[in-house]
C-alpha cells in the first residue's frame, strides 16, 4: 500500500533501476505474439540465458501492434541502449543472446532501436509503420508488462490521477475534457465531458461507469490491445472518469473468451487494490472507488451499452429502449456512464498534459488521434495510433505498405460489419468522424479490413449480413425476422439462384429495419448490403442476371454462421406455400368470391 | 410527485394524458389504437414487436409508442407513410413463419367456424384449426391494418414438436412469435422465472432453461403465460378447441383471495377457460393453478341433479318437493342439541346465515360450523384484543411492507395469488421472514427462515414478543400507556430466551433480527399467518401472540402493516362473520358445552350427542387426523342430509342428499380474506332442472316446518337482512355492491386486443366491511385513527403446551416440504408415454447424530413410515436439519401432475397439504 503519490513514483524509481541493472529482456505476449509464437520463445529464453552467464530480467510486454514482426524480441542493455528484432523464434533468439554475452549486436531481423548508440540502427519510431504514429493511449503499450505496476508507474503512471486528485475539482476535470475536444471512440463521437456532465448532474449515491470491452467486431482488436498491453491506462482514466462525475463503482466488462485481457485487467486491478490506487481513499485523497471486471457469454450485441447492462446484470443480454437513458437509470437502475476502453484510455494524458496538448492533435473538429486495426489482404497488418486529419489512403499504404502481393484495394470495411463497405477508389477520404459520415462510412470500433481485387463484394456481403444475423439477439421482430432473410435472400444470390426482385427486397427488409429496430444492430443491419449495392451494383447485376461470379468466390460452401430461422428439418419450403401463393392474389380472390356469391 | 395532466395530439385528436404514461398507454386510455404484439397492460413496455411505432413531429424516427413517454403538446401520427410500411413488413416477417393460410385463402369470407375445410391449407397452416382462431391477436392485426398479404417472402413452417406431455397446458412454438409477453408475466409479476429465451436471432424463441419439462422449470402452472399470449403458442389442454359463445365474470372460490376471472361458456353452457380479470382490484389479472384449471367439476357428468332419498337403504331419485317434505318431517324430530350443521366454506354469504338461522330458529341448536374450520382458534385472538376476527388490510397493501412475517402458512399453495404482494414487496426491498419448519417456496424467497424444532413455533412467537417489547423500550416508546400492559410484562419476563433458543433450536440471532424490523416503527411490518401445524390448545396461544406483537409495536392501523389471519375455505370469513352476527354480545358460555364444532361433531356423533347432522358441501378432510372418529361418527346418526355437487363418499351415506349449485350457477355474496365482500352472479344455468341455491331449499324446509317468517325471494333479500342485523354488513346492499363496479371503457369488438383486454367491462370491486357510505375513497384499513382505542388490551401471555409429537414408535418428527424447483440431481422427468412424469430419488434429510443413533450414513436407502404413509428414500445428512426431525421436500411439478391425472371430483380443492407428522426410519427392505 503506498500512502500517496510520492511514495509510488519512489517505489517504481527503485524498481525500475533494478529492472535497468541488467539485460532487461521483453518479449510481446499479447494474443498476436503468442500466435506467432512468442510464449515458445518465453520458455526457451531463461535457459538460452542462463548457459551464457548473462545477468538478465525478463518481462512479459503486450503489444505494440507491428503484427507482422510478431514475435518481438526487445532487448534493453545496462548502458542504455535498446534494440528491438522481428519474427524471432528460439533458434534466432539464441543468436542474439550470443551476441549479447560477447557484447555485440546481432544485426538479423532488426526492427528498430528506441535508443541506441549505434546511428547505423534504425529507430523504431523511424520505420514505415511507426513513422505516422502518435501515441498518447497506446504509448506504453509493448514497452511495459501489463501487470506491472511499478513500470506504468515509472513511465508516468496515475500522474494525470494524482493531479486530478489532488489539485483539480471533478468540474475542472470535466472542464480538461470539454477542452481535450475528446469525443466517444465507440462508435456514436458523443462529446466526452458532455457524457460526464450528466452523470456528474445526478446526486445518487451509487453512480457507474462502465468500460465497453465486448469488441466483437470482426477486425478489430485495439480495445483488447488496450487492456492486454497497458491496462493501467484504462483504470486510471476509469477512475479519473469516476472522480470527475462523481460516480462509486467502475465495470469493466469484457467479452467472455478474451482470455488474455481478461486476466491481465483482473491482475492489473489486483495490483491497484494493493497500492491503494484503487478503494478507499484513493493515494491518501478522502476520494474511494471501486472497479471489477464483469463478463458475459459470447453475444456482440452485448456490446450495446443498454444490452451490456443486462448482461452485467446477468441477464440476456438484450438491449432495453431509451428513454429512461443510462445516465438517469442504467446499471441496477442506477446513474450510469458508458465508454468505450479507448475514450478512457486517452483520460490520463488528457489531464497529465493538459485538454489544450490533446486538442492540439487532429483535425478541427475530430481531436486527438485514432486507434485503427489493419487486417485483411494488406501488407503490414497491425494496430496503430494516428492523428485524425490523415486519409485512409496514408494508413493504408503508408503505414500498412499498401494491398498485399501488390494487388488493387477492391474494397475496405470499416468500423465493423455494421459499417457497410466502401469501395478501393475512396481511399482519399480524411480521418475525422464528420468526413468519414459525410462519406458514408464510420471509423466505429476502428478497425479497416482491406479486400483486393480477388475478392467478390456479394460473397463478402454475404458474410457480413451472416455475422450480423447471427448475432442479432432476437428481441425486436425487425432485427430477429428481417435478419434471417435478408440472409436467405443474400445467400441464395450468392449461391446464383438469386431473383430480379431480390434486390427490392432486400431493400424493403432492410429499410424496415432501419426504421424499425429497436438498437443499432438491426438499425445498421442493413448497411452491408446498401453499401454494396451503392458501390458493387454491376457485380450483384451480373449474379442476378447471369448467374455469375467472376471471383469464383461464390456458389461455394460458405464459411461462418448459417443459422437463419428455425424451420423444418427439411430444406424444401411447405408445398402448402406455394399453393396459397398461387391463390392468394387479391384479384383472384376478388373474381372468386363473385363467382361463389 | 403529483400526476400532471395535459393534452396531446395523436392523428389530430387531442387526448389527455398523464406523466409517467407511454404514447401507447395514452392512447389506449383515451380509446384510440395503435396496433401492438408485445405490450400488454401491466407488463413492463419491452418495445420489441415495433408494430406500434409512429411518428412525432418534431422527434427523429420511427419510435415505439408503447416505449415512448408522453410530453405536453407531443404530436403523433400513427399512419404515416413509413410507419404504415415498417408495420407492414413486420406483420410480412411474421407471417413467413406463423401459420396462416386461412388468412390468404380465397374463401376466408366464405367460410364458416366449422366448415370442414378440403382446400388448398394444409392442416397446420390454417387459422380455422388454431385454438386460438377467435381470440388471435396477430391475426386480428394483419386485418385490422388492412394490409396486402401477398408477401414476396418465403414461407416456412417451423416443424417443432408441440408439448403436450405437461399438465394443464401445450405449448406449439410454431405459433410462437416471440413478443415475450409469457417470459415476462412469468418473471416481473410471478416472479417464477420457469421459462426464457432460447436461442437468438432468428432461432430465437420461448422454453424451459435447457429445453426440461414444465414439471421441473419452476412452473407453479398459474396459467399466466396463457393468458397473455397474444396467438396459439400456450393454449389450455381442457376444452382446447372449444369455442365461447360468452364470457361471464365472477368470483373463483377455491380459496379465500376471492379472485375475480371471466368465464368462457360454450354453446352447450359448459364453463370451458378461467381467464383472469385483468383490472380486479384483488387479482389484478392474476391467478393460479386452482383457480385458471381447477373449475371442471361444475361441467362433471357426474354432477346430482335430482334429490335422492334413501329408501330401504338405497338411494333413490325424488321430486324436489318429495325430498324438502321428507327433510322437514324428518328434522323435526331433532330439534335441540341432538342437531348439528355444518355449512360449505364455498356457501354464500346468503346460504351461511340462512344456515345459521335455521340451526338456530327452526332447529333451535347452536352447533353450526364451517366444515373448513380446522384450526378454529385461528384469529381468535386478534378478535379478542384488538375486536375483529378478520384480516386488517387490503392484500395489496403488502407492497408497501417493509417486513412480511409468514408464520405457519405455505401462501404459493394455499393462497397463491395473495404471494404476489408478497414477491412486488421483495422484489421492492422488502424483507421477508418465514417462520416454519417445512422447506415452501416462500422459504426461498426469505431473507430469513426461522426453522424451528415442530411443534417449539409458539415459543419463537414468545421469545420475539420479549425482544420487540425490549427494545421498544430502549427507544422509549410510550407502550406502557397501552390497556393491559402491567399483567403483559409480567408475564413475558417469564420468557427465557436462551431457553427458547435450546428448545426450538431458531439462533438468537435471527429472533434478534426479526424483533429488529418489528420493533422499527418507521418502516411498516405485516404478518401473515396460518396454524397448518400448530396444535389446537397452542392455536389460541399464537394468535395472542400476534395480536399481542401488532399491538405493542404499533404494526398496525396503517398502510403496510396488517395482519392476515389465513383461512383455507372461499368464504370462511364469510362464514365467521355471519356466526358473528348471531352470537355477538350473546353468553355463549352456558350453551358451549352443548355447541359442537367441526372438530368434535363426529366424535359426539358417536358418544350419542349429536343425532342429526346436516353438511353442506364435501370439504371434510377425512384423512388429515385432524378430526377423528367420523366414520364411526357417520355410523352413528340417526339422520344425514348431506348438500354436495356429485355422490361423494360422504352424500353416499346421507338418508337425503340435495344437489348443490356451484358458484357458477348462483347469485350471492363471498367476503374474502380482506373483508370484502363480493357479489358473484351465475356465469350459467344450472343443468338439466334448476338447482336452487343452498339458502333456498333451507328456506322451503323451513316453511314446511311451520316458519313461515322464512320468506326470502332472492338473495338480495337475505343479504339485506344480514345487513340490517349484522354490524360487521351495516349498509352493505346489492344495489351498493352493484354501485362499486366499475365499467371499464373496454375496446371496440373489431379490434386486435390482448383476450383479457377483450374479455373485460365490469369489474366487481366489492365492499371491504366496515362499511363507510360517506368514505370517498376508502383505503380497507382496519383501525385506522382510533378505532382501535375502543378496547384494545394486551393479553398476559399464556403458557404453551409443548407435547412432543413423537412416541417410541415413531420417534423422529417427519417434516415435508415442496418447492417449485429441486437441484438438477434429484430430478428427472420421464417423457414416455401420455403424460410427463417425475421420476425422481426421493432424499430424507437427517441431521448426523440421528443418523448415527440408527446406524445410517449417507447414501443408504431406507423407509419412512409416518401417519399411514410410507416412503422410500436416500438418506443424506446436513447438519441444518434439527435432531430428530427428518425432512423430505418434494417438487410442486408432482402435484401438479397428480391434479391433472386426477379423475376426482372437485380435485383442487384437496390438495392435499404439508402436515408435519412423527415418523420412524427403518433400513430399506429391498436392499
Amino acid at each position: 500500500m503506498s500512502k500517496d503519490y510520492k511514495e509510488l513514483t519512489a517505489k517504481a524509481v527503485q524498481h525500475l533501476a533494478s529492472l535497468e541493472a541488467v539485460a532487461w529482456l521483453r518479449v510481446g505476449t499479447a494474443i498476436c505474439g503468442q500466435a506467432a509464437g512468442a510464449t515458445n520463445l518465453l520458455q526457451a529464453i531463461p535457459s538460452l540465458a542462463e548457459k551464457r552467464n548473462l545477468p538478465f530480467v525478463l518481462s512479459e510486454v503486450g503489444c505494440m501492434g507491428l503484427c507482422y514482426a510478431e514475435p518481438i524480441l526487445d532487448i534493453q542493455t545496462p548502458d542504455g541502449d535498446r534494440i528491438l528484432y522481428k519474427n524471432v523464434d528460439p533458434a534466432l533468439a539464441e543468436k542474439i543472446l550470443d551476441s549479447l554475452a560477447k557484447g555485440k549486436t546481432h544485426k538479423d531481423n532488426l526492427l528498430g532501436a528506441v535508443t541506441c548508440k549505434d546511428k547505423a540502427i534504425p529507430l523504431l519510431k523511424n520505420i514505415p509503420m511507426m513513422k505516422q504514429q502518435t501515441r498518447v493511449a497506446l504509448r506504453n503499450a509493448g514497452h511495459i508488462d501489463p501487470i506491472d505496476i511499478f513500470q506504468y508507474v515509472a513511465s508516468g503512471g496515475f500522474k494525470g490521477l494524482s493531479k486530478a486528485l489532488n489539485t483539480m475539482s471533478a468540474s475542472e476535470v470535466i472542464e480538461e475534457v470539454t477542452k481535450s475536444g475528446l469525443r466517444g471512440r465507440g462508435g456514436a463521437a458523443f462529446p466526452t465531458a458532455t457524457k460526464w456532465s450528466f452523470l456528474a448532474r445526478s446526486d445518487k449515491k451509487t453512480k457507474y461507469i462502465l468500460c465497453n470491452c465486448e469488441e466483437g467486431d470482426p477486425g478489430a482488436f485495439n480495445d483488447k490491445g488496450i487492456l492486454e498491453s497497458d491496462p493501467f491506462t484504462l483504470i486510471e482514466g476509469m477512475i479519473i472518469a469516476g472522480y470527475a462525475t462523481g460516480s462509486s463503482n467502475g465495470v469493466i466488462f469484457i467479452r467472455h473468451g478474451h482470455a488474455g485481457p481478461i486476466e491481465r485487467t483482473e491482475k492489473a486491478l489486483e495490483a491497484c487494490y494493493e497500492q491503494g490506487i484503487l478503494g478507499s481513499n484513493i493515494l491518501g485523497t478522502d476520494f474511494s472507488y471501486d472497479i471489477e471486471v464483469s463478463l458475459t457469454g459470447e453475444s456482440y450485441v452485448a456490446g450495446e451499452e443498454t444490452a451490456l447492462m443486462e448482461a452485467v446484470e446477468g441477464k440476456r443480454a438484450m438491449p432495453r429502449f431509451r428513454p429512461p437513458f443510462p445516465a438517469q437509470a442504467g446499471l441496477w437502475q442506477q446513474p450510469s456512464n458508458i465508454n468505450n476502453v479507448k475514450t478512457l484510455a486517452y483520460v490520463p494524458e488528457i489531464v497529465a498534459k493538459g485538454g489544450d496538448w490533446f486538442a492540439g492533435i487532429g483535425t478541427e473538429k475530430s481531436k486527438g488521434t485514432a486507434i485503427i486495426c489493419l487486417s485483411g489482404d494488406i501488407e503490414r497488418p497491425g494496430m496503430i495510433e494516428v492523428p485524425f486529419g490523415l486519409t485512409i489512403r496514408d494508413v493504408i499504404e503508408k503505414i500498412g505498405g499498401g494491398a498485399r502481393n501488390s494487388k488493387s484495394i477492391k474494397l475496405l470495411q470499416t468500423g465493423g460489419p455494421l459499417g457497410g463497405v466502401l469501395s478501393g477508389d475512396q481511399l482519399d477520404i480524411v480521418l475525422d468522424f464528420d468526413a468519414m459520415a459525410t462519406a458514408g462510412a464510420i471509423l466505429g470500433s476502428g478497425g479497416i479490413i482491406i479486400a483486393d481485387e480477388d475478392t467478390c463484394s456479394v460473397h463478402l456481403t454475404r458474410n457480413l449480413i451472416a455475422f450480423c444475423q447471427y448475432e442479432s439477439c432476437g428481441k425486436c421482430f425487425p432485427c430477429r425476422l428481417g435478419m434471417s432473410h435478408l440472409l436467405e435472400v443474400i445467400e441464395r444470390i450468392t449461391l446464383l439462384n438469386g431473383l430480379e426482385s431480390d434486390k427490392a427486397l432486400m431493400e424493403r427488409i432492410g429499410t424496415s429495419m432501419q426504421a424499425g429496430s429497436l438498437c443499432g444492430h438491426g438499425q445498421l443491419g442493413f448497411n452491408p448490403v446498401s453499401s454494396a449495392l451503392k458501390y458493387f451494383k454491376d457485380e450483384f447485376d451480373q449474379h442476378l442476371e447471369e448467374h455469375v461470379c467472376q471471383t469464383n468466390q461464390c456458389s461455394g460452401p460458405f464459411i461462418g454462421p448459417e443459422k437463419t430461422r428455425r424451420w423444418a428439418h427439411h430444406t424444401g419450403s411447405s408445398p402448402t406455400a406455394e399453393v396459397s401463393d398461387r391463390f392468394s392474389s387479391s384479384q383472384i380472390q376478388k373474381q372468386w368470391i363473385s363467382v361463389l356469391k | 410527485m403529483a400526476e400532471e395532466s395535459f393534452d396531446i395530439t395523436i392523428d389530430g385528436q387531442s387526448i389527455k394524458a398523464k406523466t409517467g404514461q407511454t404514447v401507447l398507454q395514452a392512447a389506449i386510455a383515451a380509446g384510440l389504437h395503435i396496433p401492438y404484439l408485445c405490450y400488454h397492460e401491466g407488463l413492463v413496455p419491452y418495445g420489441a414487436c415495433r408494430m406500434c411505432v409512429v411518428k412525432v413531429d418534431g422527434g427523429r424516427g420511427a419510435p415505439a409508442s408503447c416505449t415512448l413517454p408522453v410530453q405536453e403538446g407531443m404530436v403523433v401520427h400513427t399512419s404515416d407513410e413509413e410507419v404504415t410500411s415498417v408495420r407492414e413488413n413486420i406483420m410480412d416477417l411474421l407471417l413467413a413463419e406463423h401459420p396462416h393460410g386461412c388468412l390468404t385463402c380465397h374463401r376466408v369470407d366464405l367460410c364458416g367456424p366449422s366448415d370442414i375445410c378440403l382446400r388448398h391449407v394444409s392442416v397446420n397452416d390454417r387459422c380455422i384449426t388454431c385454438p386460438k382462431n377467435e381470440r388471435c391477436e396477430l391475426k386480428d392485426t394483419a386485418r385490422h391494418v388492412q394490409m396486402d398479404l401477398n408477401s414476396p417472402l418465403e414461407y416456412k413452417y417451423r416443424d417443432l414438436q408441440i408439448e403436450t406431455k405437461d399438465p394443464f397446458y401445450d405449448r406449439d412454438y410454431n405459433l410462437c412469435i416471440v413478443c415475450g409477453r409469457c417470459v415476462r408475466v412469468c418473471e416481473e409479476i410471478r416472479g417464477d422465472n420457469a421459462i426464457g429465451f432460447t436461442e437468438r436471432a432468428g432461432q430465437a424463441l420461448v422454453g424451459t432453461s435447457r429445453g426440461t419439462s414444465l414439471l421441473e422449470s419452476g412452473c407453479e402452472f398459474c396459467g399466466a403465460c396463457l393468458d397473455v399470449c397474444p396467438v396459439g403458442a400456450l393454449v389450455e389442454t381442457d376444452y382446447k378447441w372449444d369455442k365461447p359463445q360468452e364470457v361471464k365474470s365472477s368470483i373463483c372460490t377455491n380459496c379465500s383471495v376471492g379472485c375475480q376471472m371471466n368465464y368462457e361458456v360454450n354453446k352447450r353452457g359448459k364453463v370451458i377457460r378461467a381467464i383472469p380479470e385483468i383490472y380486479s382490484i384483488v387479482n389484478q389479472g392474476q391467478a393460479c393453478y386452482k383457480g385458471k384449471f381447477g373449475f371442471k367439476y361444475v361441467n362433471s357428468k357426474d354432477r346430482i341433479v335430482q334429490p335422492l332419498l334413501k329408501v330401504k337403504g338405497e338411494l333413490q331419485e325424488v321430486s324436489w318437493e318429495e325430498a324438502i317434505s321428507a327433510a322437514a318431517e324428518k328434522l323435526s324430530k331433532f330439534k335441540g342439541h341432538s342437531y348439528a350443521a355444518l355449512t360449505s366454506p364455498r356457501g354464500t354469504n346468503e346460504d351461511q346465515y340462512i344456515f345459521q338461522k335455521f340451526t338456530r330458529e327452526v332447529m333451535q341448536s347452536e352447533s353450526v360450523d364451517h366444515s373448513s374450520n380446522l384450526t378454529p382458534a385461528l384469529g381468535e385472538g386478534l378478535a379478542r384484543i384488538l375486536g375483529n376476527n378478520a384480516g386488517t388490510n387490503p392484500i395489496w397493501d403488502l407492497v408497501f411492507a417493509k417486513t412480511i412475517l409468514v408464520f405457519n402458512a405455505n401462501i404459493t399453495e394455499d393462497h397463491n395469488v395473495l404471494a404476489l404482494p408478497i414477491k412486488k414487496a421483495i422484489k421492492g426491498g422488502a424483507k421477508l421472514v418465514v417462520i416454519d419448519p417445512r422447506e415452501v417456496e416462500l422459504t426461498r424467497s426469505a431473507d430469513i427462515w426461522i426453522r424451528p424444532v415442530p411443534g417449539t413455533e409458539p415459543y419463537v412467537l414468545a421469545a420475539v414478543l420479549r425482544l420487540v417489547h425490549e427494545k421498544l423500550i430502549a427507544q422509549s416508546h410510550p407502550v406502557s400507556e397501552i390497556a393491559g400492559y402491567k399483567e403483559f410484562v409480567e408475564s413475558i419476563q417469564q420468557v427465557d430466551i436462551s431457553h427458547v433458543v435450546e428448545l426450538t433450536k431458531v439462533p438468537a440471532m435471527q429472533l434478534e433480527a426479526l424483533a429488529e424490523c418489528y420493533a422499527d416503527r418507521s418502516s411498516p411490518a405485516s404478518v401473515l399467518y396460518a396454524f397448518d401445524n400448530i396444535t389446537l390448545p397452542n392455536q389460541m396461544v399464537c394468535d395472542e401472540f400476534i395480536a399481542d406483537l401488532v399491538l405493542l409495536s404499533g404494526q398496525i392501523g396503517q398502510s403496510g402493516s396488517g395482519v392476515f389471519p389465513l383461512r383455507s375455505g372461499a368464504n370462511d370469513q364469510g362464514a365467521i362473520d355471519i356466526n358473528r352476527g348471531f352470537t355477538d354480545g350473546a353468553n355463549n358460555e352456558e350453551n358451549a358445552a352443548q355447541k359442537y364444532t367441526l372438530l368434535n361433531v363426529f366424535e359426539n356423533a358417536q358418544k350419542g350427542n349429536v343425532k342429526a347432522l346436516h353438511i353442506s358441501g364435501d370439504h371434510i378432510n377425512f384423512s388429515n387426523g385432524k378430526i377423528n372418529q367420523v366414520t364411526e361418527g357417520l355410523k352413528s346418526l340417526d339422520l344425514l342430509i348431506v348438500h354436495d355437487f356429485s355422490l361423494s363418499p360422504l352424500a353416499a351415506q346421507a338418508d337425503i342428499v340435495f344437489p348443490s349449485a356451484p358458484f357458477s350457477e348462483k347469485t350471492g355474496t363471498y367476503t374474502n380474506l380482506e373483508r370484502r365482500v363480493q357479489l358473484s352472479d351465475p356465469v350459467v344455468d344450472s343443468p338439466k332442472t334448476s338447482i336452487p341455491s343452498e339458502w333456498q331449499i333451507l328456506v322451503s324446509i323451513a316453511k314446511q316446518m311451520g316458519h313461515p317468517k322464512f320468506s326470502y325471494d332472492s338473495a338480495d333479500q337475505v343479504f339485506e337482512e344480514i345487513s340490517d342485523t349484522n354490524p360487521l354488513y351495516e349498509g352493505i346492499r346489492y344495489s351498493e355492491l352493484r354501485a362499486t363496479y366499475q365499467d371499464i371503457a373496454k375496446p371496440d369488438d373489431s379490434l386486435p386486443v390482448p383476450t383479457q383486454m377483450q374479455y373485460t367491462g365490469k369489474v366487481r370491486n366489492g365492499i371491504i366491511w366496515p362499511y363507510d357510505q360517506a368514505a370517498q375513497s376508502p383505503d380497507g384499513i382496519l383501525y385506522k385513527d382510533n378505532t382501535l382505542a375502543n378496547k384494545p388490551q394486551l393479553a398476559a401471555i399464556r403458557s404453551i403446551t409443548y407435547s412432543k409429537l413423537t412416541s417410541k414408535e415413531y420417534p423422529l418428527i417427519f417434516v415435508p416440504g415442496r418447492t417449485l424447483r429441486l437441484d438438477e440431481d434429484q430430478t428427472e422427468v420421464d417423457r414416455s408415454g401420455t403424460y410427463n412424469t417425475v421420476s425422481r430419488t426421493e432424499f430424507v434429510d437427517m441431521n448426523p447424530v440421528d443418523a448415527n443413533v440408527l446406524d445410517l450414513k449417507a447414501g443408504d436407502e431406507v423407509n419412512v413410515a409416518y401417519d399411514g404413509h410410507s416412503l422410500e428414500a436416500t438418506v443424506r445428512l446436513m447438519d441444518s436439519i434439527h435432531e430428530g426431525t427428518i425432512s423430505s421436500t418434494t417438487l410442486f411439478g408432482e402435484l401438479a401432475v397428480q391434479l391433472d391425472a386426477s379423475s376426482e371430483f372437485d380435485v383442487m380443492n384437496k390438495v392435499p397439504g404439508l402436515v408435519v407428522a412423527p415418523a420412524k426410519v427403518t433400513t430399506s427392505k429391498s436392499k
